[in-house]
């Protein structure tokens, strides 16, 4: 069986069609269709039980869907388990380790798990240590390390035998601010290395500035997938453009309110808070409107919602 | 104290909600219904006073056994799970004192005991109806039977404050049980046995066994109450001091141990020794499994520790009694029976706790996340099993082909001597086999390692003896019936009869037993291993915390 993904560089690392898995009546995973590039640092983002571990758990080969299929690299998650298991490394929410062991003795165990060659297990061993930053705790034991260190010796593990695709399930959970850091700088590193990294968290402004893609998830069903700049235009009902003027707003309300492509003007703290009537609305009579009518503009810009603000309005919160 | 009673409100809610309390009542009700019809059945004969005095003594003692046992099952792991999971900590938080925590246990898990024991009650008092027994004595019988599930579920709780590990806390409630019920007059017996001679009189013998809960109950039955009703008394106040003084203790030194928990310093578990580590690097690229199951260095102590013992006492046994002890038959049939089930217990406790842990904290499961497969998994298993017990095993196997051979040449290699000797050898082989496939599957199927411990070794060890001795029971009076009292022989001798009915159920239940585990493991060891992950371990737990959930996280 070929496991090398260079014979297959077209494929999506990540494919998924109308995947679906129910616990008895509840509804987990609803005909979910995702697809993840390579390099992709994808957030999955969602409420609690939303679906994002299962979904994680049926790329990692730990869980049958329902119906639907899904493909790394090619290879089918529930045909070809073994070889989707050399393509992904997975982390969960939990540590799982051996608290007993010495870090380097924990990360050789793996790595043998993997088939890794013992004369190379040293210099791999080394190499992934190095690159979470825990070289000086190779000798330690691993139940005396605080969490952020035990987490980052998770993430080790996961890339002991130098997957194309890193599954994490909440890796920065109850990390303190420096830890957490610390991970997404590992994460960009490990993107700039090629890797493909799905990522679900709770902490969406990290997520923001960290993945170039997303997905949210609620109730088991997609509700959108794609960049994070087009979420918010895909995903906010209104384009909202703020613009500084100068002279007597009210009178500035008046003239924009008149016009038939702005659906709503509101003074907000400094500025003109303009609701435009649809997203293909020229921004333009904006500028049009305040000239014409003598009114200085001093600025126009489009206010973008944060990851945040869209989740929170796309999403209702229910959880299964 | 102000604390106790929403305490234990509470703890009685949620214990009254669990399915298992209810099982656990009405199959025991069950058990003494059939146990009782089968006496009777046996008994037909009999006039029914005496049919009734053996109902009542079977069921006394057994149910006897159940409360004696029920804090090793029960009680002992209730608190060292509270500090390994870190939940102990919550409870100190809010303004409930030590007694209120113990007592708040107590309460919830003397419930389960409590009700199994009421279920037993009214088939106890089926021989008052028949005129068997008179009110008094069973009422005497259920006083000691009461008594003694309290003293056994606090001994189980004052171990469980000390404790850490689930097999520690199991292991040293069964210990402190036994010294409970026998330790005083055993320990005489001991020394008395290994001085040569009997140093200790029989009234000293008798004041040193009114500890024992075992004396109460023989000294409860009209018989010996009658002559004795003053010890009975004190024994039973004895019982009940050292339930209260249990107690009191586990209140006392709950606040002082609760804190130690995540704080203890994290032990390593295999040699710093530099010469071992391309030993250790080539064991791993052999089999990760078999070598991640072997790597503890404490294993020597406890492997050999038993086997140690025995030794010194057969060799000092052999210097004070000289040939009347290593010369006597009874001595080799008793070491080679007991070391047998040395051994089986120490495999039936290694392969309990083998996966339960690891399935627990989500180790396992990233196991199976890995390149390892189903079959490594289990080899690896296997050969971790021979690499730890390789000794032990080879030392009991030559020990009971060593002391068959006396005894086949003592006996001039008489037939069912030989017989006897070639079954056990071959049983204690087949139980073997056994404990690993069936002890593999009941660790990853149960919800902790003491209750695979429990079930493994209930049914691996000790129901086929109670089918065993129910079946030759039952066998023997049915013969009796059809032939109207008369015991067909079929030509053989009733010690032959017996031995082949021990072989005849025996064997087939291990290898029974090694099927099922097998099957069960070949073909769902995956699913089993990462179907209850390890996520529950964030969530808080009550004070009766139960086991691992099973809904899935999404």
């Amino acid at each position: 069986m070929n496991h090398d993904p260079i014979s297959a560089p077209d494929l999506p690392v990540v494919q998924t069609h109308a995947l679906s898995r129910h616990f008895g009546n509840m509804v987990a995973l609803d005909k979910l269709n995702l697809t993840i590039e390579k390099g992709d640092l994808f957030g999955f983002i969602g409420s609690n039980g939303a679906g994002k571990t299962t979904t994680l758990r049926i790329l990692a080969t730990f869980l049958a869907p329902s119906s639907g299929h899904a493909t790394i690299l090619g290879h089918n998650v529930i045909k070809e388990p073994d070889a989707v298991r050399h393509l992904i490394g997975y982390m969960p929410d939990f540590f799982g380790v051996y608290k007993d062991m010495e870090v380097t003795e924990y990360l050789d165990f793996f790595a043998a798990c993997y088939r890794i060659d013992s004369k190379q297990r040293e210099s791999t061993v080394s190499d992934v240590l190095e690159l979470v930053g825990l070289t000086e705790k190779k000798g330690a034991l691993i139940g005396a390390l605080s969490r952020g260190m035990q987490q980052r010796i998770g993430l080790a593990r996961v890339l002991i035998h130098d997957p194309q695709l890193l599954l994490l399930d909440e890796p920065a959970s109850g990390l303190d601010p420096r830890a957490r850091i610390e991970m997404m700088a590992i994460l960009q590193e490990l993107q700039q290395m090629g890797k493909t990294i799905i990522i679900s968290s709770h902490i969406l402004s990290e997520l923001q500035n960290l993945c170039n893609r997303v997905a949210i998830i609620e109730q088991g069903k997609l509700i959108y997938s794609g960049d994070v700049e087009g979420v918010a235009k895909q995903l906010s009902r209104d384009r909202v453009i703020l613009a500084s003027i100068q002279g007597d707003w009210e009178k500035a309300i008046g003239y924009l309110k008149a016009r038939s492509e702005i659906a709503d003007v509101q003074w907000d703290k400094d500025r003109l808070r303009i609701t435009m009537a649809d997203q293909q609305s020229n921004v333009g009579v904006i500028a049009q409107t305040l000239v014409a009518n003598q009114i200085d503009l001093l600025s126009l810009t489009e206010d973008q919602l944060g990851l945040e603000e869209v989740f929170m309005r796309v999403t209702r919160g229910d959880t299964q | 104290m102000k604390n106790l009673l929403p305490v234990v409100e509470r703890e009685l809610r949620v214990t009254a909600r669990q399915k298992a309390l209810y099982v656990h009542r009405g199959l025991l009700a069950f058990v003494a219904m059939g146990i009782a019809g089968m006496l009777m059945f046996f008994m037909w004969r009999l006039p029914p006073s005496r049919m009734g005095i053996s109902v009542f003594y079977t069921l006394s003692c057994l149910a006897f056994i159940h409360a004696a046992t029920v804090g090793i099952w029960i009680t002992s792991d209730c608190i060292s799970q509270e500090r390994r999971e870190g939940t102990l900590g919550l409870l100190f938080l809010t303004d409930l004192g030590g007694l209120d925590i113990i007592l708040g246990k107590l309460t919830a898990t003397s419930l389960k005991a409590l009700t199994g024991l009421l279920a037993i009650f009214p088939v106890l008092a089926i021989p008052l109806l028949l005129g068997s027994v008179e009110s008094h004595e069973l009422w005497r019988v259920m006083l000691v039977l009461g008594n003694t599930m309290l003293l056994s579920l606090a001994a189980g709780i004052f171990v469980s404050t000390l404790s850490h590990s689930p097999k520690g806390a199991l292991i040293g409630t069964f210990l402190m049980v036994v010294a409970l019920l026998g330790g005083a007059p055993l320990l005489l017996w001991l020394i008395g046995f290994l001085g040569g001679e009997s140093l200790i009189g029989e009234g000293v013998f008798q004041k040193a066994s009114l500890h024992s809960a075992i004396y109460g109950l023989i000294l409860g039955f009209q018989s010996n109450y009658l002559t004795e009703a003053a010890s009975y008394w004190q024994s039973l106040w004895i019982n009940l001091f050292l339930t209260i003084g249990f107690i009191s203790a586990a209140s006392i030194l709950l606040p002082k141990t609760w804190q130690t928990e995540g704080r203890a310093k994290p032990k390593r578990a295999t040699m710093k020794n530099p010469l071992s580590k391309q030993a250790q690097s080539a064991q791993i690229q052999g089999n990760p499994i078999a070598w991640l199951h072997q790597r503890s260095t404490k294993r020597w102590f406890n492997l050999w520790l038993p086997w140690l013992v025995g030794l010194l006492f057969w060799g000092w046994a052999s210097y004070v009694h000289g040939s009347l002890f290593y010369a006597e038959p009874s001595s080799w049939v008793m070491t080679a029976y007991l070391s047998s089930v040395i051994l089986k217990l120490m495999i039936s406790s290694e392969m309990a706790y083998r996966l339960s842990d690891d399935r627990r904290s989500g180790a396992l499961e990233l196991l199976f996340a890995t390149s390892i497969t189903t079959s490594e998994m289990i080899q690896g298993h296997r050969q971790a099993l021979h690499g730890k017990y390789r000794g032990p095993i080879i030392l009991v196997s030559l020990l009971n082909a060593g002391f068959g051979l006396l005894l086949m040449l003592w006996d001039g290699f008489d037939t069912k001597t030989t017989c006897m000797v070639l079954a056990h050898l071959m049983l204690l082989w087949l139980d073997l086999r056994a404990l690993f496939w069936f002890g593999l599957w009941r660790s990853l199927k149960s919800p902790s390692g003491n209750h695979a411990n429990r079930t493994i070794t209930f049914f691996a060890l000790t129901l086929p003896w109670i089918v065993y001795v129910g079946m030759t029971l039952f066998s023997f009076q049915i013969f009796s019936v059809l032939f109207f009292g008369n015991r067909p022989t079929l030509g053989l001798e009733p010690g032959t009869i017996i031995l082949a009915t021990w072989f005849l159920i025996q064997c087939p239940w291990a290898i029974g037993l090694a099927i099922l585990g097998r099957r069960e493991i070949t073909s769902h060891f995956r699913v089993l291993a990462t179907s209850t992950s390890a996520q529950h371990q964030s969530l808080p737990v009550s004070i009766s915390h139960q086991g691992v959930p099973d809904s899935p996280t999404t």
